[in-house]
């Protein structure tokens, strides 16, 4: 990003006044986006500095935006492991019902963010006022995380086929044990581990999920802030945005998959 | 003729005169159906070539990858894994920040989103045919390079690219409509499906048919490409 910003021809603060993208004189531009100092100064100065549209502090303005698209992110989490249990139990009803669920899964996925969001906005918010239209984490979180649902249902399905089989839960059934006591404790706990490191991994599938959910429903999380600075070309938002997500997806990946090594290993 | 040869925009406007109403007209008097049909077109029309460049760039890179020196093969691998677990639609998103609303932005950004995915594909397959034991009694008797592509490589790489193709197809389409819905690509004359949804967003309390007419087709298709992918792999 910086590359392109400092040292592809052209000049960016002549390209953002001319464009009348931000509101400052070319000069006083430069000024902020440090175009005056030597190519390796600009190279590795601070990512963050003050936004060009706004003149506040990048970091203040992240930081809160990432804590809503925290809340977000975690009620989404939430949500998705009640939704795809609850799918994953039902499934194990009948095969009536499996072949039922897996068409359910196929035709959520083949519904895209932007038409899911605003159809359920119009129906629960905006006919029925069972959630706010607006500023309100719920709706959000509840369509993010069916939109996802039917893609982990199909990954943790194939994940728990293999303990299907398992003598353990063979002998469970035998001792007279209820389906629901066999499924949680049998087939849901050895493979929470692998849970956590699969959720770790779709981390960047939810982020991108929040970019949308968060313009449709105006929840002023971190996707909305980035939306907002890619149109107005506020780099320096544009740049702390990015270096910040992409460090937190490397550092809950890496835990992701530490938790899931050390629950395995417990497990045998 | 709605599917026809690709050549030049077509105009909404024209369509909405020749075809008759069936659903509902759009903020701006236009037919739904029509711009429906057209936008499309136009998506599949961006779509094609885009799959067939992004499946040939990405094989070709994949297989050289393995014939590269290990320091070389080793940072490849680490851009590309980078890549591919990183939310691609933030980066593709701002990466297009730096470049002015254009067709060629919204496919390079497109590609940016699918090249990592296709690549560590191809890459599993790749090291699983190299590790079969035909393959490595061919390469120990001294097989050229052609000879190992064509009688180990060619024959599994074409059949998962033809078992792959309904799922790109339709992950192809969603990226597509997305970056259309959020801007990229910039304004052009016809419609796209990404742009109709985004003002069906906008008229969703007074015309939320201009929603429901749009996105009708797209999930059907979305859903056939799904279910034909589905029963391409049993």
């Amino acid at each position: 990003m910086r590359v392109g910003v400092y040292f592809l021809p052209g000049d960016p603060a002549e390209y953002l006044t001319h464009e009348a993208l931000v509101n400052l004189a070319p000069q006083e531009l430069r000024e902020r986006m440090n175009l005056a100092s030597s190519p390796l100064e600009r190279l590795f100065s601070r990512p963050m500095g003050t936004s060009l549209v706004s003149g506040k502090p990048v970091w203040s303005l992240i930081r809160d935006s990432f804590l809503r698209t925290l809340s977000l992110t975690l009620l989404t989490v939430l949500w998705l492991g009640l939704i795809s249990t609850a799918l994953l139990y039902t499934s194990r009803r009948s095969k009536n019902l499996e072949r039922l669920l897996d068409v359910f899964s196929v035709a959520i996925a083949s519904t895209p963010l932007f038409v899911a969001g605003p159809l359920i906005l119009l129906i629960f918010s905006l006919k029925l006022g069972w959630f706010a239209v607006s500023r309100s984490v719920w709706l959000p979180s509840i369509v993010l995380a069916l939109y996802l649902s039917g893609f982990w249902y199909r990954n943790l399905k194939g994940r728990l086929e293999e303990y299907y089989h398992r003598s353990a839960v063979r002998g469970a059934r035998s001792r007279g044990l209820s389906e629901s006591k066999v499924f949680l404790k049998y087939l849901l706990m050895p493979c929470l581990g692998g849970y956590v490191g699969f959720l770790a991994a779709q981390l960047s599938s939810l982020l991108n999920g929040s970019l949308l959910v968060e313009l449709i429903f105006q929840w002023n999380g971190i996707g909305l802030l980035l939306n907002d600075a890619i149109l107005s070309r506020d780099y320096p938002i544009i740049e702390g945005s990015l270096l910040l997500l992409s460090l937190l997806t490397i550092v809950i990946l890496f835990l992701g998959e530490q938790v899931r090594i050390r629950w395995e290993s417990k497990l045998k | 003729m709605i599917f026809g040869f690709p050549g030049g925009e077509i105009s909404a406007t024209e369509y909405s005169i020749r075809h008759s109403l069936l659903i509902g007209h759009d903020a701006f008097g236009r037919s739904c159906l029509a711009l429906t049909l057209v936008a499309a077109r136009k998506t599949f029309l961006e779509i094609i070539p885009l799959l067939l460049v992004s499946l040939a760039a990405s094989l070709a890179l994949a297989y050289l990858r393995h014939w590269l020196r290990e320091t070389l093969e080793s940072w490849f691998s680490f851009w590309v894994d980078s890549f591919s677990v990183l939310p691609g639609l933030l980066i593709a998103l701002s990466w297009s920040a730096y470049f002015p609303g254009s067709t060629p932005a919204l496919w390079a950004a497109t590609a940016l989103m699918i090249l990592p995915y296709l690549m560590r594909l191809w890459d599993g397959i790749i090291l699983e045919i190299q590790l079969r034991q035909d393959f490595q009694s061919t390469l120990a008797l001294g097989a050229d390079q052609w000879h190992l592509f064509k009688a180990h490589f060619a024959p599994t790489l074409f059949s998962q690219v033809v078992a792959l193709v309904p799922f790109l197809f339709t992950r192809l389409i969603l990226i597509e409509v997305t970056f259309t819905f959020l801007g990229v690509g910039g304004v052009s004359q016809t419609e796209s499906w990404g742009g109709l949804l985004f003002q069906g967003k906008d008229y969703l309390l007074e015309a939320p048919w201009i929603l429901i007419s749009v996105s009708a087709p797209l999930f059907l298709t979305l859903f056939s490409f799904h279910l034909l992918s589905k029963t391409e792999k049993t």
